[in-house]
């Protein structure tokens, strides 16, 4: 699992956004904002990950959660990113454009 | 959290933590076009002008500074951007950074070739100058009659591409008679037309004539321009772009908290600034002082140096005073350029605000004309 080519991840005024570059501005023209487990997440994503096994280890090795628990997160913050079509392997980006419902976690 | 709000909540701790989170940077005053009204021209001949105007990669480690200073947005300006031989170097490499960038342009420049490396890496917006609705008065205006059919074709070519692209005019005496088709052409692009509503003295030298408005012709066309942008959008409230309510009274209330501090009624030196063509970090491109050394001083450093300086500059006492000062757009920019001082009221501004509260206290309100009046 990754996430897409044109996308970059900015900690500003003490929050964590992804901003569209590129070609991925016509898109995608707006800002996404992430809470900070899940720009943790973002940036594993970035590079790429084998299964959501290693997500569920980066985060339990990050915060005191319980694996069940962020295993259920996990998979509903990458449902959310597939859905935007922010994944590699998943929907055509711009299938649902981000104007109106940008916070992902 | 939507677009908006999102946008609000990092505006908010941008002017908590004094950062320079808006940013312009006026890449040349070089331009294709000579409009009597240009702020940004010097007089200078296009050979000194490029002498003295930075290089590409002093730009481009401006913006790195600035990214790592925390800038979000950032606008590239001129003169005109696309006039710069070596623009595209400098674009393409802020663009990559991790910006929301945006564009002024004046549109004439943006051919089939511009568009095919743009295309590739557009920016999140572009404002394209309207000077007029024929080449005549694209003549009289910018010196340049060709320009309209090459600005009206530079739009085609954005709005095919699919960029963000949005209309924008600055009326003087040689262009009033257009408003009316200058506005059809915008909604022939499904796009508004905005409008600059003050005219500032040049920036660089400010006894030029600019051929600006007098105030009660400013005032008519401003009312007429409210008029339309009622029209356009009759219902529309800020407060509705915000779906948690609470956020937008914050928002609101901390933005009025911002502004209103110091001398300055905007959010110049509070989280914004300005780098022009020669590189002095100043408030905004209207006013070319207190300013700062972003090369010199770091930009950083810079931006700390400015941001205090702002602080410093006085209200004028008078304006402060006038019974007309909730009416009244009267800034140290405005009035620094008008009068030579921060601390003389300006004769154009307070003539305007008298114009326009008449204007709006009149109890017929349909327009009736403004070329008609101002002929």
């Amino acid at each position: 699992m990754k996430i897409k080519e044109g996308f970059l991840l900015r900690e500003i005024a003490g929050s964590f956004v992804v901003v569209p570059i590129g070609q991925r501005v016509i898109d995608f023209n707006g800002l996404m904002s992430l809470n900070e487990s899940g720009a943790l997440l973002w940036s594993r994503l970035e590079k790429g990950v084998e299964s959501i096994n290693e997500l569920v280890g980066l985060l339990c090795g990050n915060y005191l959660v319980e694996e069940e628990k962020a295993r259920e997160d996990i998979e509903a913050f990458i449902n959310k990113i597939t859905e935007r079509g922010l994944m590699e392997d998943g929907n055509e980006l711009g299938a649902i454009k981000c104007t109106a419902d940008n916070e992902l976690v | 959290m939507n677009w908006g709000q999102l946008s609000a909540q990092l505006t908010m701790n941008s002017y908590s933590l004094q950062l320079p989170f808006i940013g312009q940077m006026e890449l040349t005053t070089r331009c294709n076009f000579g409009c009597r009204m240009c702020y940004a021209c010097s007089g200078l001949s296009h050979r000194a002008l490029k002498e003295k105007e930075l290089s590409a990669r002093e730009w481009i480690h401006l913006a790195k500074e600035a990214f790592d200073a925390g800038t979000l947005f950032l606008l590239l300006t001129g003169g005109e951007v696309f006039y710069r031989e070596d623009f595209r170097e400098i674009y393409e490499e802020i663009a990559r950074m991790g910006f929301i960038v945006s564009l002024y342009s004046n549109g004439s420049l943006i051919t089939e070739k511009v568009m095919k490396w743009l295309n590739k890496i557009p920016p999140a917006q572009i404002d394209i100058s309207l000077y007029g609705a024929s080449a005549d008065t694209y003549k009289r205006v910018c010196g340049n009659a060709d320009g309209f059919y090459k600005t009206m074709g530079g739009i085609r070519l954005l709005k095919a591409a699919g960029i963000n692209v949005q209309i924008r005019t600055t009326v003087i005496k040689e262009n009033i008679a257009d408003i009316d088709s200058m506005i059809e052409i915008a909604e022939e692009f499904d796009l508004k037309l905005n409008i600059t509503d003050y005219i500032s003295p040049g920036r660089e030298s400010r006894k030029k004539d600019t051929g600006r408005l007098s105030p009660a012709e400013q005032a008519q066309l401003l009312k007429k321009m409210d008029a339309y942008y009622n029209r356009e959008e009759p219902e529309f409230k800020l407060e509705d772009l915000y779906q948690d309510k609470e956020l937008f009274n914050k928002a609101r209330e901390c933005f009025r908290a911002y502004e209103n501090g110091g001398a300055f009624p905007c959010n110049s030196g509070k989280n914004s600034f300005f780098v022009t063509w020669d590189g002095r970090m100043i408030p905004c491109p209207i006013l070319n002082t207190p300013g700062s050394y972003p090369l010199k001083q770091s930009f950083s450093g810079a931006w700390r140096d400015l941001a205090a300086k702002c602080s410093e500059v006085p209200t004028c006492r008078t304006c402060n005073k006038c019974a007309l000062k909730e009416n009244c757009n009267s800034c140290p920019g405005r009035l620094l350029n008008e009068t030579g001082s921060f601390n003389e009221p300006a004769l154009y501004l307070c003539e305007l605000t008298r114009e326009t509260i008449k204007l709006y206290n009149k109890k017929e309100d349909i327009y009736e004309g403004l070329c008609e009046a101002s002929n």
